[in-house]
């Protein structure tokens, strides 16, 4: 018997007794505007559906009316809590569509790691205190925004914006060169930073521990035929990690652990990552040693005139040097005909770019592979069978946003 | 616990030639794009060829990581491409398989094979309009149900189809004479 449970959605009924329950999308626990419909039969869980496309604003489409660069200031609006994160992602792939990917200096390797990996701890601080929150612990919320704030005035800091970052440009950092000044903060972020203070209120708690363990399983077998990616799949057993496996900006040129925990339940999930912000902090220190060794000077955009400008105090006396300025302020970048994916490993897993070039300079085609759309997937699957209070939970520990789902 | 292989097992010339094997008469020829195997293959090779590529234990493709097309308005008759792109974890591999297909037409779903095609084949149904066959759920998924159109083929504006084409001009200003503005208000509401 299909009932009719709101505007948009019919959930199939297994039971004729069951009750069908909206739980969104204005539910704090669902992280934005999703919207599950359950079906119940008192506190257990009988079906699960999920409605997403509250916060659809075409960003695919818009990337494709705008230049490459214009692109740059949508990326950071899909995973608006790692939006430094996203803006490399898109940047690198642009780089592989032009195949300039080995010409980018070494300091904005090493920069964009560790710009990619202090995101990584912002994005999952709001995890991490969300998902605390969801099921209980308040402190753990309080304490870790005030962590991520920390994080926030760094971006501040080298680029001038705290959450809409537009961080660097195609072909290096772009204007967001950053300081000896800038790297002495972070290293004294890194010295006060309090994430063994959140481990020691989550980790070992006992309310806390009866609520994630043995809860949202995940098998292995499933994590793969889902296509899931991050952390959800490293805590079923995989070892697969984009920063390993196929490593992009200075990955390879540091030293780190994988987290991997076997379990696939809520509890493995919140080990794995915690496990890799003490990771991240590690990279975080070893750029910012390799950015203090690398001569003064250096390079941070590569010099190739199809991508960076030319000194701007050349171009009023340079000829060579206006054109050059000219034609990448009125058309930016224009990468040859053809199609290119590159994906980075985003705090939420896998963020791919898909981009098909016709010479001009939009592009022809951009399709954004989102970890947060495909892992929600997951949800409707170990939902069923869970009870109420564990599907808050479950959602707290797949870790979706809803701006990067609807995009 | 799935440890990946540290580099790819195969290049990717030797993953085209497992695609091709697989696909038999309907590869209809492959690419090395950017350093990734590129296949275009008939819309005929579906679904079977999902399966082969899954169990193929040199590709063992075991994560559809992503299903996308793109509009070719001008090709008459191939217009869409769609674009699956898979992952081996266990071999490191990555591999695209593209489809030409006309304006209106559907190829098979890869549902059967790989459950997260569920939701990025509704996505592809959603913003293009291309029909799955064998898709479990085949609805809109990012628009409201009873959306018109399909927002990411070429001809649909980026505005939306109901912005009016003069909404940026404003002749109305200046326009009214100013005595006009009372002209509906009576004397009472003036005072």
């Amino acid at each position: 018997m299909a009932v009719n449970a709101g505007p948009r959605m019919d959930l199939e009924r297994t039971s004729p007794d069951s009750m069908i329950l909206n739980l969104g999308p204005q539910h704090p626990s669902t992280h934005g505007v999703l919207r599950l419909l359950l079906e119940l039969d008192g506190e257990e869980v009988l079906g699960c559906k999920a409605d997403m496309g509250y916060l659809h604003r075409g960003v695919e489409k818009l990337i494709e009316a705008h230049d490459y660069r214009g692109g740059i200031t949508l990326t950071d609006r899909m995973d608006y809590t790692a939006g430094p994160s996203n803006n490399m992602g898109y940047l690198m792939a642009i780089e592989k569509l032009m195949g300039i990917t080995d010409e980018i200096p070494l300091r904005a390797r090493y920069l964009r790691t560790a710009v990619a990996e202090l995101s990584r701890l912002a994005s999952h601080h709001i995890w991490i205190g969300t998902h605390g929150l969801d099921i209980g612990a308040m402190s753990a919320f309080l304490w870790s925004l005030r962590e991520r704030e920390k994080i926030l005035y760094l971006f501040e800091e080298a680029c001038g914006a705290r959450l809409t970052t537009s961080f660097m440009r195609v072909g290096g950092t772009g204007p967001h060169d950053v300081g000896d000044q800038w790297l002495d903060n972070v290293e004294a972020f890194l010295e006060g930073y309090a994430l063994h203070e959140i481990d020691t209120l989550l980790t070992e708690n006992e309310v806390f521990l009866e609520r994630t363990r043995d809860v949202g399983h995940i098998t292995r077998e499933e994590a793969l035929s889902y296509g899931l990616t991050g952390p959800v799949l490293r805590g079923s057993g995989v070892a697969w990690d984009l920063r390993k496996a196929r490593p992009y900006a200075a990955y390879d040129l540091v030293d780190f652990e994988l987290p991997v925990f076997e379990e696939g339940d809520v509890y493995a999930r919140y080990l794995v990552r915690l496990n890799e912000m003490y990771q991240s902090c590690r990279i975080i220190g070893q750029c910012v040693e390799a950015l203090r060794g690398l001569p003064s000077g250096s390079p941070s955009n590569a010099a190739l005139p199809t991508v960076t400008p030319p000194d701007i105090s050349r171009v009023p006396v340079d000829m060579e040097a206006m054109i050059n300025h000219f034609k990448l302020v009125m058309h930016g970048v224009q990468p040859e005909p053809g199609e290119a994916y590159f994906s980075i490993e985003n705090p939420k897993g896998e963020l791919g770019f898909y981009f098909v070039s016709d010479g001009s300079g939009e592009p022809y085609r951009c399709h954004v592979r989102s970890p947060s759309f495909v892992n929600l997937a997951i949800i409707e699957k170990i939902s069923v069978g869970a009870l109420i209070a564990d599907v808050v939970a479950i959602i707290g520990s797949v870790d979706i946003v809803l701006g990067e789902v609807d995009r | 616990m799935l440890i990946p292989a540290a580099e790819a097992t195969l290049a990717p010339d030797a993953v085209l030639e497992h695609v091709s094997h697989h696909a038999g008469a309907a590869y209809l020829g492959g690419r090395v794009d950017h350093g990734d195997p590129v296949a275009e293959v008939e819309a005929g090779a579906l679904p079977a060829l999902f399966a082969a590529l899954r169990g193929d234990p040199h590709l063992r493709l075991e994560q559809l990581i992503d299903v996308t097309a793109v509009h070719w308005p001008l090709d008459s008759g191939r217009e869409f491409e769609v674009v699956w792109q898979f992952r081996s974890l266990t071999n490191n591999l990555y591999a695209r398989v593209s489809v030409r297909l006309a304006d209106g037409g559907a190829v098979a779903s890869a549902a059967s094979t790989y459950a997260s095609a569920v939701y990025l084949e509704r996505e592809v149904f959603d913003l293009f309009g291309i029909g799955f066959t064998g898709h479990p759920d085949l609805r809109r998924i990012l628009l409201p149900e009873g959306y018109e159109g399909h927002p990411l083929r070429k001809e649909y504006p980026v505005e939306g189809p109901t912005f009016p084409e003069d909404a940026h001009r404003n002749d109305l200003v200046g326009a009214l004479d100013p005595d006009d503005f009372w002209a509906g208000v009576d004397d009472e509401a003036k005072a």
